[in-house]
């Protein structure tokens, strides 16, 4: 569960989020839609420990994420493996030298025995339809193939929360299809799911509850409790 | 300036590259240090960017043109310690895949160009700008800094080349790597870098500089804080010093086992091939072969022979299947 | 004249062999016993006194080269005219300065160890090439930094080569591209690569980056690794006995 407190985030002084009140509950299928520059990918990097509120608290499952306990590597390890976070740019997110490696990469990371990195890795790869690419380097594939294998790099953690930015941005007509289908059958997995889109058909169709952001960055619908 | 092998005794390539074993040390703890966050990608991208800079030609007025390495560039926006990593990177990456410059004279490659350039060039940059930024003091503390440290490193290059003759002969006197004494070495690096190529570097780094102070100035203030230490001050002037005189310490060492050597091998080299019609050894006659029969020589030949003509062969069937296909279009 | 030919060339070669070898198996031998190889070689005949040793080392890189498709043959051969020739006409004064026979050595030298290394390049991805620095303890991270440059060469390179390529189009007329904005460019392309930079280790710290980088395709020690650390042995026998 992911509660956010009077959330202010300033941005060299420029004010990117105001007073955002809000608790996302696991299971549930969130989408954040608003115009550009509302604060939508603000609010992902506060989420992610990757900025840290100008004032407000974020707490996650009860513990309160702040600038000095992310320095604390471990702890900064224990968050990172809770969120799976798909970048918008996708170009940005890869950087492994080919396509098997970038679904390894994290689980290296998480000290998994050998056999179950093996395992799924393979699991992953076949899910997202990326056998004939494995060898590939991740920057010379296509915008839908990038965002298939950082689906599945970030997947393959098995992280409860997942937060998508954009996920259909830049993709082609099928390409659409395909990442809509999958991100739907996600949605049984019992995951909190985030995602942020411009993408009207995609939010009606996978939307438990729709949280809109105005251009005075504020969350205004629904309402806060 | 990147010296391809051979030009340069592996013996000096050694020599160069113990020398910077030091230097790579002591910029993986400043690194570690200065910029904790974000120090691998940023690492990556810097020298993917010195790679790009060495590959850029600026063209000079007069219709030539002449190509900067940008280490300078990269020492007063990254601060020195990055660029001698990240130029040492591009090095390695050049030698390794893309046939750039030798893999045992990398070590020489890497003192020439991230370690004298960068350090030289920035020191200067620092003593004229000071602190300034985004001014023409700046400016000029960049293009003057830019201009010492690339023909400090040329001289260096020069003085590697200059000093080959004097410690590496075979016994006929021939010069066994580069061939050309200090006299004619130091004048040929030297002309071409205090012109074409110093004004190049000069260009490169003082539009750079000003475009991407103009563009982005709120990267100014964290890129210019790393300071020349004092500690590196003393090592980079005594490593300057001292190498060339270890060189020609291990040179002399070098030198003397070569001419027992060359005494030991004299004796037993005796120019039969001559008379055999098979003329490795009139074309190279310094060689011995002592220890090696005849017959391995022929086979040698017949091999290289062999594998041209397929060599050849496969080429002109490329060519000529490329230009049907081209032709069918 | 476009200056970014050089640029081109280099990200096209880099994205042409990520094609080329998606489907290809990857080395039977370690790559580290490989590029360990061609390093010893350059090395022994840098110190060899013998021609007969340099030349041997040549027939059997010529002959492998034979062996390989035209397109590689044609890749090394351009990789090496340039070094040869320059090295060739570099020497050719010494033969009157007195060293009749240095412009030979040093050539045929030259020309050993860039078809070495260009043989070594076509029968090796870049990736298993950098991936062979990862048999020392420790060098993890360095590896990453390799990789990471190479790939942010391919990404800046087709950058700079799309910003370059934006002048060209907007430039009504005679190209001048000697006015092209070098420092737009390079300067566009250095802020650029901060941003990736920046981005590339948040990635990092989202999939909890801790140090690790391993190749999941891990190479496990087999017969034809014993059996090509015979090369070395022939090799320092070779030149044991030439000298």
């Amino acid at each position: 569960m992911i509660q956010l407190e009077h959330i202010d985030y300033d941005y060299q002084e420029i004010p990117a989020l105001r007073d955002i009140t809000y608790t996302f509950e696991m299971g549930k299928c969130y989408c954040l839609e608003g115009p550009n520059g509302c604060g939508k990918s603000t609010l992902f990097r506060i989420l992610n420990g990757l900025a840290f509120p100008t004032a407000g608290r974020y707490l996650l499952g009860g513990e309160a994420i702040t600038e000095k306990r992310l320095r604390d590597d471990a702890f900064a390890k224990a968050f990172h493996a809770k969120i799976g976070y798909v970048f918008q740019n996708s170009e940005v997110q890869l950087f492994c030298k080919n396509v098997e490696d970038e679904i390894a990469f994290g689980l290296f990371q998480l000290g998994l025995p050998e056999d179950a990195i093996r395992e799924r890795v393979e699991k992953y790869i076949n899910l997202l339809n990326l056998a004939p690419l494995r060898k590939r380097t991740p920057y010379n594939l296509s915008g839908g193939e990038k965002k298939r294998v950082a689906l599945g790099a970030v997947l393959a953690m098995d992280p409860p929360i997942l937060m998508l930015d954009e996920p259909l941005s830049g993709l082609d007509e099928d390409g659409q299809q395909w990442i809509a289908d999958f991100i739907a059958s996600l949605k049984s997995t019992g995951k909190l799911i985030i995602i942020s889109t411009h993408n009207r058909e995609l939010a009606e169709r996978l939307a438990d509850v729709h949280v809109r952001m105005d251009k005075a960055h504020r969350i205004i619908c629904p309402q806060n409790p | 300036m990147h010296i391809p092998d051979n030009y340069l005794s592996p013996q000096t390539c050694g020599v160069m590259a113990a020398a910077m074993v030091p230097v790579w040390a002591v910029s993986i703890n400043k690194i570690k240090k200065d910029m904790p966050k974000a120090k691998i990608p940023m690492m990556g991208v810097a020298a993917a960017f010195s790679f790009l800079a060495m590959m850029f030609n600026v063209p000079i007025p007069g219709g030539t043109t002449g190509h900067a390495v940008g280490g300078t560039l990269i020492a007063i926006l990254l601060g020195p310690y990055a660029a001698c990593l990240s130029v040492s990177v591009a090095l390695l990456l050049q030698a390794l895949i893309f046939g750039d410059g030798g893999i045992l004279a990398f070590g020489a490659n890497c003192f020439n160009m991230a370690f004298v350039l960068p350090f030289v060039g920035y020191a200067v940059y620092k003593l004229i700008a000071g602190g300034h930024q985004k001014d023409t003091r700046e400016y000029v503390g960049a293009g003057i800094g830019s201009y010492l440290g690339i023909n400090a490193a040329a001289l260096c290059a020069a003085i590697e080349f200059g000093i080959q003759p004097m410690l590496f002969r075979d016994a006929a006197g021939n010069a066994l790597y580069c061939p050309y004494g200090l006299n004619v070495s130091i004048p040929a690096m030297m002309i071409g870098h205090l012109t074409i190529f110093g004004l190049a570097e000069v260009i490169f780094t003082v539009a750079v500089l000003a475009f991407v102070r103009n563009a982005a100035p709120e990267l100014s203030v964290r890129t210019a804080q790393a300071q020349t230490s004092n500690p590196l001050k003393i090592l980079l002037g005594i490593l300057i010093v001292a190498t060339p005189l270890g060189l020609l310490a291990a040179g002399t060492a070098w030198g003397e086992w070569g001419a027992d050597e060359i005494a030991a091998t004299g004796a037993g080299y005796t120019p039969k091939g001559m008379t055999h019609g098979f003329d490795y050894s009139a074309l190279l006659p310094d060689y011995s072969f002592s220890g090696l029969p005849e017959w391995f020589g022929y086979i040698l030949s017949a091999a290289i022979g062999a594998a041209l003509l397929i060599i050849i062969f496969k080429l002109i069937g490329y060519a000529a299947g490329n230009r049907s296909k081209t032709s069918q279009a | 004249m476009r200056l970014n030919l050089k640029i081109m060339e280099v990200t096209g070669r880099l994205l042409k062999s990520d094609r080329e070898n998606a489907g290809r198996k990857s080395s039977p031998v370690a790559p580290a016993l490989r590029v360990g190889a061609a390093v010893l070689c350059i090395l022994l005949c840098a110190l060899s006194r013998n021609a007969v040793f340099v030349i041997a080392v040549i027939a059997v890189e010529l002959f492998r080269l034979a062996l390989m498709p035209p397109a590689s043959i044609l890749r090394v051969m351009k990789a090496l005219i340039l070094p040869v020739m320059f090295t060739a006409l570099i020497m050719l004064p010494a033969v009157f300065l007195g060293h009749p026979r240095t412009m030979l050595t040093v050539t045929m030298k030259v020309l050993e160890s860039v078809l070495v290394l260009a043989v070594m390049n076509e029968s090796l991805d870049w990736r298993e090439v950098t991936a062979a620095f990862s048999v020392a303890k420790g060098m993890a991270v360095f590896v990453l930094i390799l990789d990471m440059t190479m790939r942010f060469l391919m990404i800046l390179g087709d950058y700079s080569d799309k910003l370059l390529e934006a002048v060209m189009l907007r430039s009504v007329g005679k190209t001048n591209w000697k006015n092209a904005k070098v420092d737009g460019i390079l300067g566009t392309t250095f802020l650029k690569s901060r941003q990736m930079a920046e981005a590339t280790s948040e990635a990092m710290a989202c999939r909890c980056f801790d140090g690790q980088y391993r190749s999941y395709h891990s190479h496990r020690f087999t017969w034809r690794d014993a059996l090509f650390l015979g090369v070395y042995a022939t090799m320092i026998a070779l030149f044991v006995m030439t000298k």
